[in-house]
């Protein structure tokens, strides 16, 4: 028997409507009356809850002791100190990829190209890192469905997630030779974004699609 | 609002049964913003907004197929259904065919494998996933939502709001709408015939080709890595353009204004102000061609 999706059984905890399935399926039952229970003690919570004076004394005294470390050790702003740093990143961030690779099997890895390492500049750094654990997280989600989905789909979705990996291996690399280059740090974060856009439709694919 | 029950229910049941084809015969009267869902295995839908109160499923299952579902609500009108076709293989898929009547401004969802979907007269909210197979969408819907793996999607008519998706698949819009966001991966898109309020068309490697007209205040985006890009421009049409390629060619042959060399001698930038202004258009190449010329 096919279960209910989580979406078709939070349509059935909004509607209040039944369906036959519910009745007939002990686990989508049990869910429904969980997502029912939640359901009401969500409406249950007061709108609006005041936070306590005190809270926002600590958050106005922490933001002010931040611009004091702020101001006083603008480090980042010294050159070979920056240097230093954005080497450090990025050779932590290959040795992770490197880490994170070797502890997959080789039919992961022929789905997981990892962006590779280009000794570069923050900026680089920044961007990839705001994408890097995403996109790994949601290839790994993809490897687990692999079994589920249509051998035609898996190749579509592989042979897009290659030509996005190529286009982001350009893109890191031109970035990485001109890093203060803004328009290059907005296309890597677009391929990025495509990226992260593919893998999410692919893993809401369902079963045998 | 009558409510009409034709012949129905006898399928509103499981059929994992069933030996051989069966029809689909399902008519309800329904509320004219009624909320339809049709998933899983099936080869063929096609959906038509009419100016009944009432929904016409119709169709046939495969032999061996399951075809499953129900309104949301058993009394009066139908506010929504559900129904959803499972197939033991390829074989049983290819012969789930239906055929989906729904008031027009209903909302209408569907999520199958590879399937050829058309829908038309539909002004309400469409919601199409596909991997394969094909979309074809006529009309004026409200909101549009297509999401394609490999499968092509053509959108003819205009759609208030509109985001399309794919993989490998080709985007034609022979049309426009007030919002309007088609990407794709390594598909091309094709955009014609259609007044564009605020646009967004993005490829990864495929090309981009535009030929309809930026509304006046509109604002309009192209993006691609290496795809090429190309706007046939109506003669003095009042836009501000904003080209630039890291490493490709941009190309003017609209007007008389030369791109110059982009940053440090690499690639081109190319600005433009024609007429009046009044609509904005942003192009952005990383190394695809870039070509504006007079339609």
């Amino acid at each position: 028997m096919m279960h209910l999706t989580f979406e078709e059984i939070s349509e059935l905890a909004e509607s209040g409507a039944e369906s036959r399935h519910v009745q007939e399926c002990d686990a989508c039952r049990t869910s429904l009356a969980r997502v029912r229970r939640l359901l009401a003690d969500a409406h249950a919570l007061p709108r609006e809850i005041a936070a306590p004076p005190e809270v926002w004394d600590a958050v106005r005294a922490r933001v002010m002791a931040e611009k004091h470390v702020r101001g006083a050790t603008r480090w980042w702003h010294n050159g070979w100190l920056a240097s230093a740093a954005a080497v450090i990143l990025v050779l932590g961030t290959a040795t992770f990829m490197t880490q994170l690779s070797r502890g997959k099997s080789s039919k992961a890895k022929a789905v997981m190209v990892n962006p590779s390492p280009i000794l570069g500049s923050p900026a680089l750094f920044a961007v990839d890192k705001n994408y890097v654990v995403t996109i790994r997280e949601l290839r790994e989600t993809l490897e687990t469905q692999r079994p589920n989905l249509a051998p035609s789909t898996i190749q579509t979705v592989e042979r897009s997630l290659r030509v996005i990996d190529d286009a982001i291996a350009e893109a890191r690399a031109a970035l990485a030779a001109d890093p203060a280059n803004q328009a290059l740090v907005d296309i890597l974060a677009s391929h990025y974004e495509r990226q992260v856009d593919l893998l999410q439709r692919a893993t809401e694919l369902s079963p045998s699609l | 609002m009558r409510i009409r029950w034709h012949s129905l229910t006898l399928l509103a049941v499981p059929l994992a049964s069933a030996l051989t084809q069966q029809k689909v015969d399902i008519h309800r009267a329904a509320i004219p913003t009624a909320s339809v869902r049709l998933g899983g295995a099936l080869s063929s839908v096609r959906v038509i907004g009419w100016d009944k109160d009432s929904i016409a499923l119709t169709g046939v299952i495969g032999a061996g197929s399951r075809f499953d579902g129900g309104a949301m609500n058993s009394a009066g009108p139908v506010q929504g259904m559900k129904y959803y076709v499972e197939a033991p293989d390829e074989g049983a898929l290819r012969a789930n065919k239906l055929e989906l009547r729904v008031p027009a401004r209903a909302r209408v969802w569907i999520k199958a494998g590879s399937a050829d979907i058309e829908a038309s007269g539909v002004t309400g909210g469409l919601d199409l996933n596909i991997v394969g197979g094909s979309v074809r969408v006529s009309g004026t819907p409200r909101e549009l939502m297509v999401e394609s793996m490999d499968g092509a999607v053509t959108i003819d008519g205009t759609a208030e709001f509109a985001r399309v998706k794919t993989a490998t698949g080709d985007i034609v819009l022979k049309g426009g709408g007030e919002d309007l966001t088609l990407t794709t991966v390594s598909g091309a898109i094709r955009a014609a015939e259609g007044t564009v309020q605020r646009g967004r068309f993005e490829s990864v490697t495929g090309p981009i080709i535009f030929a309809g007209t930026v509304a006046r205040g509109g604002d309009v985006k192209f993006d691609t890595h290496s795809g090429s890009i190309e706007l046939r421009l109506a003669p003095r049409a009042d836009l501000e353009i904003d080209a630039s390629s890291v490493t490709g060619s941009i190309e003017n042959a609209w007007t008389r204004t030369r791109p110059i060399a982009g940053r440090e001698g690499r690639g081109m930038e190319l600005g433009i102000s024609s007429g009046m202004g009044g609509a904005r258009v942003s192009i952005r190449s990383f190394k695809g061609n870039v070509r504006l010329t007079t339609r």
